[in-house]
């Protein structure tokens, strides 16, 4: 009799103990895409995105941030996808922001070459 | 009379009432029928990550200059598609779907990338020839002008061969 009440008592808090595992603890491929979203949005942060692509870097904060309220009232699905999304506008902040400085770069070295053609063609008038 | 007169008309208001159980029972169970077998639409954005993927795919300058990024962005649409015909889970796959689609522009951004950094190794190279060429003219010049006074030295100079 009393081995079966302790078996009960043992069962119970097996429950317990298993249902607050489950409600406590957030899902290993959240806090993964969560770390990998605030990685993104600091490496994006430091590159030339606030430069030149401030609207998707803007993005990305705001979608990491509401990724962690979500964290934060446990709705684990939708911060895992909000940091995707977070993650994802960070890259594309940094690669858009990496093109304009290229461009940038190309026209200035344009203008550049043209000058000194033009020098080097007066030059030759001179000279003759 | 009276209780005669009042049977009839609990006989025909129990038949009503058998009637609308039985319609409303009908109804509601063609209802959940439908609910049933009413598969979820297929998400927009769904259409319009594929189609974003597929035009960036068709675009030569997006190919040939950007290759790993679009790989990627086909990745993320085969995911956004696979999701969907596994589970129809509707905001999993229109967030997966804009994951793609940002993927395809990450892509075009690559390869504007890519283009940039082409046409500024061809400009520097155009740089260091005309450079080249000015200084070799202005050489050319030097040398000229050298010569030149030397033969009027020479000329005027008696003791000089």
């Amino acid at each position: 009799m009393a081995s079966k009440k302790a078996l009960i008592r043992f069962l119970l808090l097996c429950g317990v103990v298993g249902l607050s595992g489950c409600a406590g603890r957030p899902p290993t491929a959240t806090l993964t895409q969560l770390s990998q979203a605030e990685l993104a949005v600091q490496q994006a942060d430091k590159s030339k995105a606030p430069e030149y692509a401030s609207l998707e870097l803007y993005t990305a904060r705001e979608q990491l941030a509401a990724a962690q309220q979500a964290m934060n009232r446990k709705d684990y699905a939708e911060a895992r996808r909000l940091a995707e999304r977070a993650m994802v506008n960070a890259q594309l902040a940094e690669a858009m922001g990496e093109a304009a400085q290229a461009r940038q770069a190309a026209t200035e070295l344009q203008h550049s070459v043209e000058d000194l053609r033009r020098e080097a063609d007066q030059q030759a008038l001179r000279s003759r | 009379m009276d209780s005669k007169g009042d049977r009839t008309m609990r006989r025909a208001l129990r038949k009503y009432v058998l009637l609308g159980l039985a319609m409303s029972t009908a109804v509601g169970m063609s209802l959940v029928g439908l609910g049933c077998s009413t598969i979820p639409a297929r998400p927009v954005a769904l259409e319009e990550a594929r189609t974003a993927y597929a035009q960036a795919q068709q675009d030569p300058q997006v190919a040939t200059n950007a290759p790993v990024a679009l790989r990627e962005a086909e990745e993320a649409v085969r995911r956004a598609e696979q999701t969907w015909e596994k589970d129809k889970n509707v905001r999993e796959v229109q967030n997966l779907a804009a994951v793609a689609k940002r993927r395809v522009e990450v892509a075009r951004a690559a390869a504007e990338k890519k283009m940039a950094e082409d046409e500024l190794a061809h400009l520097s190279a155009e740089r260091e020839r005309v450079l080249l060429d000015a200084r070799t003219r202005e050489a050319e010049r030097a040398q000229r002008e050298a010569d030149q006074a030397y033969q009027q030295v020479r000329s005027v100079t008696p003791g000089m061969r």
